[in-house]
């Protein structure tokens, strides 16, 4: 179980990563040659109203969204993880509080 | 018998994520109140107060990993340790948020997500090599070759940090850098802004590596007693095979 949400985190961060990778990749690089082998044989008139309209808005919105989530998501997994040793330690006591008093019974027969 | 770990005593995780929590409010007011917004980029230039931040505190955590590490390999020392993983994660997870805020700040200032640029490609690199070392920690068992293999990937891994630090003189890279030691780039209220978001992330950096620490030496306390149990339920074995029936 522990070792399926170990590999969950890790594919979600490789995920992340490659993703990132890929839309840098196939998003705007390729934009970016196209745009620089035309601009070598010519000037083409844009529409009005087209061309790179991205808003600076939504991609600093999206910039501190990342940010939250990724310490939020970080937090929110070392407390799971907190609870789950503080379980272990309590069955651990439950454990030992057992055979202290299972080794006196037979420590007192003997 | 009663099961004590090394994490009682003084905790200081509440002040420093009080301390943080109140830093990162006074720096999203300075942030979106106080500095100007950038004549040329406009507002996707606010990415510039977390960016940068999360990159240097990364760059702490990885230092503080190797730092660990060269402790747990010199004097074997199993709390280094636990401060080495807890650099890796930390730092992992600040590199993270510098390589997903980059490139969105990019593709406004550049026209473009991701480029071939050396201190891109260098700090993508840097990541990849912690990523590899939790990686390797969360698959290859509480083990000690693999706590060794680790402190050594660690150790190597920093020297990618002077590399990244140093990319854009040595290789004229295009990234900008706006604070050298001529001065700054900025006006006087994006450098209030800026140094007030350093000290929160700062502070917001501490108090998750210490929770990690604390986390991680409670789970090597965990290990420690089940191994104590397990001499324990021999001991009562040979007891009850003693006693007479």
């Amino acid at each position: 179980m522990s070792t399926n949400r170990r590999a969950g985190t890790a594919a979600a961060v490789m995920a992340l990563t490659w993703s990132t990778s890929v839309s840098a990749q196939d998003g705007s690089g390729g934009t970016a040659d196209a745009m620089a082998d035309l601009s070598a044989t010519g000037f083409v008139a844009a529409e009005p109203g087209t061309g790179d309209q991205i808003d600076g808005g939504m991609l600093m919105i999206a910039g501190y969204g990342v940010f939250w989530a990724l310490i939020f998501g970080y937090v929110f997994i070392l407390a799971r993880r907190q609870r789950r040793v503080a379980g272990e330690l309590e069955e651990l006591r439950r454990r030992m509080e057992d055979l202290d008093d299972r080794l006196d019974d037979a420590e007192g027969q003997a | 018998m009663e099961l004590l770990t090394r994490t009682r005593g003084f905790d200081a995780l509440p002040w420093l994520a009080g301390a943080a929590a109140l830093g990162l409010a006074a720096a999203l007011y300075l942030i979106f109140g106080y500095a100007p917004t950038e004549r040329t980029m406009g507002i996707v230039q606010k990415i510039f107060y977390i960016h940068v931040p999360c990159a240097v505190v990364s760059y702490v955590a990885f230092f503080l990993c190797c730092a660990g590490s060269a402790m747990y390999l010199l004097k074997g020392s199993v709390t280094a340790d636990v401060v080495a993983r807890a650099g890796a994660e930390t730092g992992v997870l600040f590199s993270l948020v510098t390589l997903t805020t980059g490139p969105l700040w990019a593709r406004k200032a550049w026209g473009t997500f991701w480029t071939g640029e050396p201190r891109l490609m260098l700090f993508l690199v840097l990541m990849l090599i912690f990523a590899a070392y939790l990686v390797v920690r969360n698959f290859g068992g509480r083990t000690e070759l693999t706590r060794r293999i680790c402190a050594v990937l660690a150790i190597l891994g920093v020297a990618d940090i002077p590399l990244v630090r140093y990319a854009v003189r040595l290789w004229r890279g295009n990234h900008p850098q706006v604070i050298t030691r001529d001065g700054g780039g900025i006006t006087p209220e994006m450098g209030v802004a800026l140094a007030v978001s350093f000290g929160a992330i700062a502070l917001l950096f501490a108090a998750l590596f210490w929770a990690r620490i604390r986390v991680g030496l409670a789970e090597e306390d965990v290990e420690r007693y089940y191994r104590g149990l397990a001499r324990r339920e021999y001991r009562v074995e040979d007891a009850t095979a003693g006693a007479p029936a």
